[in-house]
């Protein structure tokens, strides 16, 4: 190995080594299972590595290394070419029970977990990226506008319908409501 | 507060940072609205969504392995450098085909003054000898214009004085094929011969005319002068030899050997014994030798009198050497240098078109190849 090269490594290591846990779980939650994270967010190390000289600080590097990580599991969703339902999306036409909110809080955090994951990755791929780098990542609307490169009102009005999206299907699917009883063991339990 | 005014605070309110009112106002409109209190919990939810997730161990390991592996310049540099050298791989290839393609079309034109055989050679060498075997009737003398010395003495003492005239000549052209047929016309026309003709074609395929021409005496100056105009005189040379001595003494010495042969025949009527008819027989038969010989002598010396010698270099000039063809002026040489700049361009042009016809084949397959190397690539790095 050339003395440039390891000197590469170990300024790419320094930069991206702390931030290696968040690539694999925003690939994650892109993906939704962990065979499919794991080769898309070594796909994007990989890729980063390669493209290390083309950053240039104009935003943080770990916006620079999410933005490629999303960029990478969307090429692959694309790939893919599944069709999402755009049904969720539409804001007219649902309301929300009173007691939803307390009999969700009320889940097994684990369940809740879960749910939550198998709600995401029913989200449209354009919809997902910006939710995913804001409301899991911690992202501002700003960094994750530009992180996809796309305006910053686009990007806050996908994520509202994202947001409302995931609580659409928690509630159509019946996960607050569809299993009475054992919510009520649950109680009961408490 | 409505949903539209609490949705943006959200994040804010999650993280604590509401001033006193607002937070109060928040909390107003979350007790009276479910779907606010239900959003509110959904993203505290995904704060917090792989907090118990572990990372594989095979991720980290692997991805440091591929990047010691990634030994090769960056990506971006490697491409660029790549691109270059398929350019330039693709510039020598398709100039290389042109230039091939170039060198077949020159070596398969049919060269209007070179003889069939010498079509795939680029060297040729090919005698014409006999081209133009027709000895005409000797013209008439005093048609001729003499200008030297050796002509005028030639033409009035013909009986007596033999002389043989041989000239040189080198000649430059740069219409190469006009000149040597202009040339050719003249000497066929004016009842000469070509008695040898070779042709050569060397570097940067131009040609070049070793000539031997053989002339009516009367007439050599004539041509001499005419075919001087046909290109440009690059050198002259003119040579006269008097064999009219060595023409006197064999004519003297044929003359003895017919009395010598009248004598023995007179000899051999009156031979009376076979030793004396074997010795006078043998007498005749070795003079007749001697007078055979001896006419062919002077015939082969009246005929090199009679048709002078001409030795012609014909030497191609190239497009760039137009200044050394004859005398030309500077928009005489501008306008040849055009006319040359553009039949190398058409020529090129066409070379092109050839090879890019010929070797499509083999790039079709060639693309075909690469295409299913770049996907099998691919598909390995995923």
């Amino acid at each position: 190995m050339s003395s440039d090269h390891q000197v590469r490594v170990l300024r790419f290591e320094q930069l991206a080594a702390p931030l290696e846990k968040q690539v694999y779980f925003t690939c994650l939650n892109m993906m939704g299972n962990h065979e499919d994270a794991e080769d898309c967010a070594q796909e994007a190390m990989l890729r980063a590595f390669r493209r290390l000289d083309s950053f240039r600080g104009a935003s943080k590097f770990s916006t620079w290394l999410y933005a490629i990580a999303v960029h990478v599991c969307l090429d692959e969703l694309r790939k893919r070419k599944t069709t999402y339902s755009l049904e969720l999306l539409r804001e007219s036409g649902w309301d929300v029970p009173d007691t939803a909110p307390e009999l969700y809080e009320q889940m097994e955090t684990k369940e809740r977990r879960r749910k939550l994951r198998d709600a995401i990755s029913l989200l449209p791929p354009e919809f997902r990226a910006p939710q995913v780098l804001v409301d899991l990542q911690g992202l501002s609307y700003q960094e994750a506008a530009q992180a996809l490169g796309l305006p910053l009102g686009t990007v806050k009005s996908r994520v509202s319908r994202a947001r409302q999206a995931l609580m659409k299907t928690l509630l159509d699917n019946g996960e607050l409501f569809g299993h009475e009883d054992r919510l009520n063991d649950e109680r009961r339990g408490n | 507060m409505d949903c539209k005014r609490f949705e943006p605070l959200l994040e804010d309110c999650l993280g604590g940072a509401l001033i006193e009112s607002t937070r109060l106002e928040a909390e107003e409109h979350l007790r009276s609205c479910p779907a606010c209190r239900l959003r509110l919990k959904v993203v505290e939810d995904c704060r917090t969504l792989n907090e118990e997730d572990e990372v594989p161990v095979s991720f980290i390991e692997g991805y440091r392995e591929r990047i010691m592996k990634e030994e090769t310049l960056p990506e971006k540099k490697t491409t660029k450098l790549t691109r270059w050298l398929a350019v330039a791989a693709a510039f020598v290839f398709v100039a290389g085909g042109t230039i091939l393609a170039g060198r077949n079309r020159i070596n398969n034109a049919p060269d209007p003054a070179a003889p069939p055989e010498s079509g795939y050679a680029t060297e040729s060498d090919t005698s014409m000898r006999g081209a133009g075997e027709m000895y005409a009737s000797v013209p008439d003398m005093a048609d001729a214009p003499m200008s030297s010395a050796a002509g005028k003495q030639a033409s009035a003492e013909e009986q007596t004085e033999k002389i043989i005239r041989t000239v040189q000549l080198e000649l430059t052209t740069r219409s190469f094929s006009k000149d040597y047929d202009v040339i050719r016309e003249t000497v066929l026309a004016s009842g000469g011969r070509i008695q040898e003709a070779n042709l050569r074609i060397g570097y940067g395929d131009l040609r070049t005319a070793y000539m031997t021409l053989r002339v009516p005496v009367g007439k050599l100056d004539a041509l001499t002068a005419s075919v001087k105009d046909a290109g440009r005189l690059v050198s002259f040379n003119e040579s006269a030899e008097d064999v009219s001595e060595q023409y006197a003494d064999v004519t003297m010495r044929l003359q003895t050997q017919k009395t010598k042969m009248e004598r023995l025949q007179a000899l051999l009527l009156k031979a009376e014994s076979v030793e004396d008819l074997i010795a006078v027989e043998s007498g005749i038969s070795d003079t007749q030798y001697e007078i055979d010989r001896l006419t062919g002598q002077l015939l082969g010396m009246d005929s090199r009198v009679e048709y002078s010698t001409m030795n012609l270099t014909l030497r191609e000039l190239s497009a760039a050497q137009t200044s050394q063809d004859k005398e030309e002026t500077l928009l005489e040489r501008i306008r040849n240098g055009i006319a040359a700049a553009w039949k190398t361009f058409s020529d090129i042009l066409g070379d092109l078109a050839v090879f890019l016809t010929v070797a499509l084949p083999y790039l079709l397959a060639l693309a075909v190849i690469i295409l299913v190397i770049r996907t099998i690539m691919k598909r390995r790095k995923k």
